[in-house]
């Protein structure tokens, strides 16, 4: 299945890496082979291409491949003999369309250290650095993958054997760069248990294109380094399951760049949870004076300390993670016997972003006609709440859309919302730009920091823009129905069980501070949506912003939220 | 309607095939262990027998499954409240219980939990190292797997057959009863609530060994039923007050006695038909009847052991362990702990026997019994080192792990059947079968050469020249050689097999075509079909392994009164090249004087590894191999080197000689040995070696030429001369075999 948004851009990604003819025109006609060959017939063209047999070239591809790769043999090696057609790849970058192969095998075996796997293809090409497999299949006792065309290139090849047997290279070898790219994919697996019922899963995967580029090893100080996959791109996804049920899925496209194991290391660090945690940021918060004056540097080291910082040059660009993942047309379904399936569907989704390791994080997302059937949540304490919101919003299913734009330093928040749209519940969009000095060692800090920090934080803060608008789509009818209280109420006891304890001034001055809060939220309850909006020429005092900001409160428009309505003329981040 | 576990279900099996599948780096799979079934460890045992229904012993255990309505509600609902209290509800993992596992993960403190029944059960199916994250992952695959294809019931059945309960309790069977001496339905309500919380750490809460630990657990268990209600606030108090009243431990036996070896092997022999997965259906059998022959099975291993006692006798025996870290040099008197770890080198023991530990110097007997006993004669073995662990014999003789080992395999070649499997000697110190063992055959692969000639039209007499032979492998040669210097002669093709000329061997490999060779070799089972590397020149002088057992199975079908191999005049011709080969060849000092006529063939691999006799009589084919586990050289005899004509050929000429006198053998040998041509002189030592066996030197042809000086490259051109010569003047084979020397 390929859909016709595929096209366009996935081959417009790819074409340097794949074959375009559009049955994979791998092999020409022998008059065509013939035509080719004879330039390289040339006196003094044969000369500079030095005749080794296909058992050398094999080898020397393979040397230090790894032993994964335990043994290939062939029932025939016809070196030179058949000409390849390339679009660009490999060597498409340099400018030629045809190249000939430093072999072509038939009926290639190859025995795979893994699994006890038999891989074997009818054809098998080498070329330069990459091997090309037509019609590959990949057996072992986990089932069976095959594809109608397959290329690896030869870090590829080395790092799967390399990660197959646990064998990674020292710390500070030459990184590799992997590739795999399989056309016509399938992968089935079969599964059972062994009791006399025979029960158990069969379920297969397909995809019309899957790339994999820029494998390569993580961080190899760490014991469980990963191999990273830098990019994903895959078009024409399905699949079908049987187990005590049944589900199926389909993906048109689906892109990812970037690396998740070095994202949820650059995350963990964000909230704290990583090496970054007991950094003197978050020390110094904790220290009380004298502590922080009894580990104060001798003078002698705070000189040299200064001097070495005037003399170093000025501090490199914080280390940055981009990720970018989009996909389209995704539609999933399950089963049990005959009963109406469970769906999940969206017309698409993208995030992108980057997440910097001094703290800083950039997103942009976008969500577009989420759909799910309420028994989704089924047998689950989410069951009765989710049919109640699918009630609200006439119909069975829930439904969900969002935008977002959102960039965090560590000392400036910018936040826009413009819409959230979700049928039976609420629409919302808010617009947040503040510049708030420390809030990075607010989120440093271990739990248990110093609470008072929230209010010199406070005064310390400054705001640009802070707009929300929240519209009741019948969250609170749900919510009451649940036997709580409407959201307002509810926010509104949480906050007021944080003052528990206080006392003295700074009691008076929260109970100040969140007397119009608590008044917006029974608006709310009581209206059905409120708004609120306040924009500064010049960054204002936060306390200040915040006085103007909740006189603003007014019930939202009968027309609702303007960006709301438009939540579906936005377009999917590309 | 479908639920959400049906979603969830669906997720991970179509997510089976990427993760899990042939290419997914995982290895989750659904699991169920239900009653009496081999993945829940049910076993019964069966009483072995030989093949005329005497008794050997029984093998297998009598564990016992139990299934879910076996279990007491009270047990189950302790594990519930102590192990996953939302196991009703939730689909395989607990997502809360994920999310704290991976933050844990996360910030380095991975303090395990967060795992489910369904994924502790899991985790006893999945085996291998994995890093944690990856193991987790499988864990969670196989959990939602398992989950979404049985019963809540299905899983505690199962997962009770499978977990450690301590006090050797594998699975909840006998869990009661060795806690508590009762049945499951016998016990309280606090009993349930220990044994479910003894799981977490069956050794360390023993009360017997840890009370307060032991009571704090039950008491936390019994907490958690009273918070989930299923007990009130009486039950509760009222347990709390209970004593734990675990009984003592059954104690372990010191040693158990070993079988006779001979019994030992015939027994490893029925494993491998006592397989998992059709033992219960067989165990509910009255026996089970190996095709051995105990008579002939018992003067195999006498046989056998009398070559490998005095070889080990050179060799001396390595210890059995050693414990030299438990000495204490303080108190060298207290030897307790010594004996503890050095029960656990042998467990297994001869009748009459006794550990030794060597201790400054001396042989120290375990307590307990008082023979036989170390004296002052008692001669320590040699290269003893202090905390060494031998076992003392009857008879007084001290004696460790043998370093050579054999094993002897005869068949009947009616039947086909095996009627001795002897896998080597000492098997209370090495249980390993040797019968199955890949070694090189050496030589002794050549009688399967030399059939194959007979079938492309070669005949016994035909002459091949006994002269350097070179093969390109790839873009390698490799050149074979005999044990001594070339003859350049041209000799008869059953000369050539009573002397082992290699250089015959590689050439009729080349003029025969190697896959007719692997074709033979395949079809008399001498080799599995498609065994990898028969097509190498190196296959001819068996440098390709196979075992002692498919030996003696490709010598009984080159049987012509049996078999149908060949035709029966190439069989034939064959056995009397191979009769030849005991009569004045390289086994003819071994069987000089042999009242049973036999035809066989020696073998010897590299660097005397692996030392091969294969022969047959009328009725009785056999392989003997001696050889060193540990893959080293074979030591010298009585000043003779280690090949098969020294060492294996003596052990099959006394083996057919007592199996005649003992009326197991009565179809005698009558075809002559070849003699078409002059008869050859008795060989008075024992001619064959094979040189080093490397596949192929790594020396391209170009330099091996060009490397060398004016007048040896002179000695090659003659020698490359008379090479064509002899290619073109001596016997015309056959076949159309490829020449590795061209004609320009």
């Amino acid at each position: 299945m390929r859909s016709n948004q595929t096209g366009a851009s996935m081959h417009k990604r790819i074409s340097a890496l794949l074959i375009s003819a559009a049955a994979f025109g791998l092999v020409q006609s022998a008059d065509a082979q013939v035509a080719q060959r004879a330039p390289a017939s040339q006196p003094g063209a044969q000369a500079e291409q030095p005749v080794i047999s296909p058992e050398q070239a094999l080898r020397e591809f393979l040397r230090g491949a790894g032993p994964v790769w335990a043994g290939m043999s062939w029932s025939e090696a016809l070196p030179n003999l058949e000409v390849l057609t390339i679009a660009g790849f490999p060597r498409g970058a340099a400018g030629t369309s045809r190249i000939a192969p430093q072999f072509v095998a038939t009926d290639v075996t190859l025995d795979l250290r893994y699994k006890d796997s038999t891989l074997t293809a009818r054809r098998a090409y080498l070329l330069d650095d990459h091997i090309v497999l037509r019609d590959m299949r990949l057996e072992n006792v986990s089932g069976e993958m095959r594809a109608d065309f397959a290329v690896f290139s030869k870090d590829a090849l080395t790092l799967i054997g390399q990660y197959l047997r646990d064998d990674r290279p020292a710390a500070g070898a030459s990184p590799l760069s992997g590739e795999v790219v399989l056309e016509n994919a399938i992968a089935v697996s079969q599964e059972f248990t062994g009791d006399r019922a025979g029960r158990g899963f069969a379920s297969r995967v397909a995809a019309d294109l899957l790339v994999f580029s820029g494998m390569t090893w993580g961080d190899l100080e760490r014991d469980d380094a990963p191999i990273l996959i830098s990019g994903m791109q895959g078009a024409g996804l399905s699949g079908s399951a049987r187990f005590a049920g049944s589900a199926e899925f389909s993906l048109a496209k689906i892109d990812f760049t970037g690396s998740v194991p070095e994202l949820m290391r650059a995350l963990m660090q964000r909230i704290g949870r990583g090496e970054r945690a007991a950094t003197a940021p978050a020390a110094a918060v904790e220290a009380s004076p004298q502590e922080a004056q009894a580990e104060a540097a001798p003078e002698a080291e705070t000189q040299a300390e200064t001097e070495e910082a005037v003399a170093a040059p000025a501090a490199p660009a914080p280390v940055t993670h981009p990720f970018a993942l989009n996909f389209s047309d995704l539609a999933y379904s399950a089963a049990r016997g005959r009963e109406a399936p469970a769906t999940i569907a969206a017309r698409g989704g993208a995030v992108r972003g980057e997440i910097e390791e001094n703290g800083g994080m950039q997103v942009t997302a976008r969500l577009a006609d989420l759909r799910a059937t309420t028994s989704v949540f089924a047998g689950t304490p989410l069951e009765e709440i989710t049919q109640q919101i699918a009630s609200r919003a006439g119909g069975r299913d829930l439904s969900f859309d969002l935008a977002l734009d959102a960039a965090l330093s560590s000392d400036r928040l910018r936040l826009n919302i413009p819409c959230v749209t979700m049928p039976g519940m609420l629409d919302f969009s808010t617009e947040i730009d503040v510049a708030i000095p420390g809030l990075e060692r607010m989120l440093t800090a271990a739990p248990g920091g110093r609470s008072g920090g929230a209010v010199d934080l406070l005064f310390s803060s400054e705001a640009r823009v802070m707009a929300i608008q929240m519209v009741d789509q019948g969250l609170n009818t749900v919510l009451i129905a649940s036997g709580l209280a409407p959201l307002g109420e509810l926010i509104q006891s949480t906050l007021l069980s944080r003052l528990e304890g206080q006392e003295g001034m700074r009691m008076m001055m929260l109970q100040t501070a969140l007397a119009p809060v608590t008044s917006i939220l029974g608006q709310y309850d009581e209206q059905g949506s409120v708004a609120l909006e306040a924009r500064f020429a010049n960054a204002t005092n936060l306390p200040v912003a915040l006085v103007g900001f909740l006189q603003s409160a007014k019930p939202v428009e009968s027309s609702g939220i303007p960006g709301a309505a438009r939540c579906d003329a936005i377009p999917l981040v590309q | 309607m479908s639920d959400a576990f049906t979603v969830l279900a669906g997720i991970v099996a179509l997510a089976a095939p990427v993760f899990a599948g042939p290419a997914g780096p995982y290895e989750a799979k659904p699991a169920l262990a239900l009653h009496d079934t081999v993945e829940a460890g049910a076993s019964r045992s069966i009483a072995v027998a030989y093949r005329d229904g005497e008794a050997i012993t029984r093998i297998g255990v009598d564990r016992l499954t139990l299934r879910r309505e076996d279990l007491p509600d009270g047990f189950v609902n302790a594990l519930i409240a102590v192990e996953d209290s939302s196991f009703t509800r939730h689909m395989g993992v607990d997502p809360t219980g994920i999310g704290r596992a991976a933050l844990g993960i996360a910030s380095g403190n991975d303090s395990g939990g967060g795992s489910t029944l369904t994924q502790q059960f899991v985790k006893n199916t999945l085996a291998g190292p994995r890093r944690t994250y990856e193991r987790k992952i499988e864990e969670a695959i196989a959990a939602v797997m398992t989950e979404s294809i049985s019963t809540k019931d299905e899983i505690l059945e199962s997962y009770a057959n499978v977990v450690f309960f301590g006090r050797r309790a594998e699975g909840a069977e006998p869990a009661a009863r060795n806690w508590f001496g009762r049945e499951w339905s016998e016990l309280t309500l606090p009993q349930n609530a220990f044994l479910a919380g003894v799981l977490q750490a069956p050794s360390a809460l023993d009360p017997l060994r840890s009370p307060e630990r032991a009571k704090s657990r039950r008491d936390h268990v019994l907490g958690r039923m009273a918070q989930m209600e299923q007990i009130t606030q009486e039950e509760l108090a009222q347990a709390i007050a209970t004593p734990i009243d675990v009984i003592q431990p059954i104690p372990l036996p010191e040693s158990i006695p070993s079988l006779d070896d001979a019994d030992f092997w015939a027994i490893s022999d029925a494993r491998r038909f006592l397989r998992g997965d059709n033992f219960l259906e067989l165990a509910g059998q009255e026996d089970f009847r190996v095709t051995l022959d105990r008579r002939a099975q018992l003067l195999g291993q006498a046989a056998l052991d009398r070559m490998l006692t005095d070889l080990n006798r050179v060799t001396g025996y390595s210890p059995l362990g050693n414990v030299a870290d438990k000495i204490n040099a303080q108190r060298p008197d207290d030897l307790r702990l010594v004996w503890r770890d050095a029960r656990r080198f042998v467990g297994q023991m001869p009748e009459g026997s006794r550990r030794i530990v060597i201790v400054n110097g001396r042989p120290v007997a375990e307590p307990g019994r008082s023979e036989p006993t170390p004296t002052s004669e008692t001669t320590v073995p040699r290269g003893a080192r202090d905390g060494d662990v031998y076992l003392m014999l009857a008879d007084g003789t001290i004696r460790g792990r043998p370093r050579v080992q054999g094993a002897l395999v005869a068949i009947d070649v009616a039947t086909g059947e095996p009627v001795v499997s002897v896998g080597g000697t000492s098997s209370w110190a090495s249980a390993f079968d040797r019968t199955r063992a890949n070694r090189q055959p050496g030589s002794s692969i050549k009688p399967f050469l030399w059939l194959t000639a007979l079938e492309a039209g070669f005949r016994p007499d035909s002459y091949v020249t006994n002269s350097p032979v070179t093969f390109e492998v790839g873009s390698e040669i490799w050149t074979p050689s005999n044990y001594g210097e070339a003859t350049y002669e041209d000799v008869p093709l059953y000369h050539a097999l009573e002397r082992s000329f290699n250089l015959v061997a590689a050439r009729l490999g080349r003029e025969v075509g190697f896959p007719a060779f692997q074709n033979l070799l395949e079809r008399a089972n001498v080799y599995p079909p498609g065994t990898r590397n028969l097509l190498y020149p190196s296959s001819a002088i068996g440098a390709v392994e196979t075992t002692p057992f498919r030996m003696a199975m490709g010598t009984a079908a080159l049987d012509w009164r049996a078999s149908d191999l060949s035709q029966q005049g190439n069989l034939q011709d064959l056995e009397r090249m191979m009769r030849g080969v005991v009569v004045r060849g390289t086994a003819a000092r071994a069987f000089s004087g042999s009242p049973v006529p036999v035809a066989g063939k020696t073998g010897t691999s590299q660097s005397y590894r692996d030392a091969w006799f294969i022969g047959r009589t009328g009725d009785l084919a056999f392989a003997v191999w001696i050889g060193r586990d540990d893959d080293r050289p074979l030591p010298s005899l009585e000043g003779r080197r280690g090949t098969g004509g020294a060492l294996a050929a003596p052990v099959a000429a006394q083996f057919a000689k007592d199996m005649q006198e003992a009326g197991m053998t009565q179809i005698a040998l009558d075809l002559p040995p070849f003699s078409g041509f002059q008869p050859q002189p008795r060989v008075a030592e024992p001619i064959e070696q094979i040189q080093p066996d490397d596949r192929y030197y790594p020396v391209q042809p170009q330099q091996r030429r060009w490397g060398q000086t004016q007048s040896q490259r002179d000695g090659w051109e003659e020698w490359e001369r008379q090479q064509r010569m002899q290619d073109n003047q001596g016997w015309v084979p056959p076949g159309q075999g490829q020449r590795s020397w061209g004609t320009n």
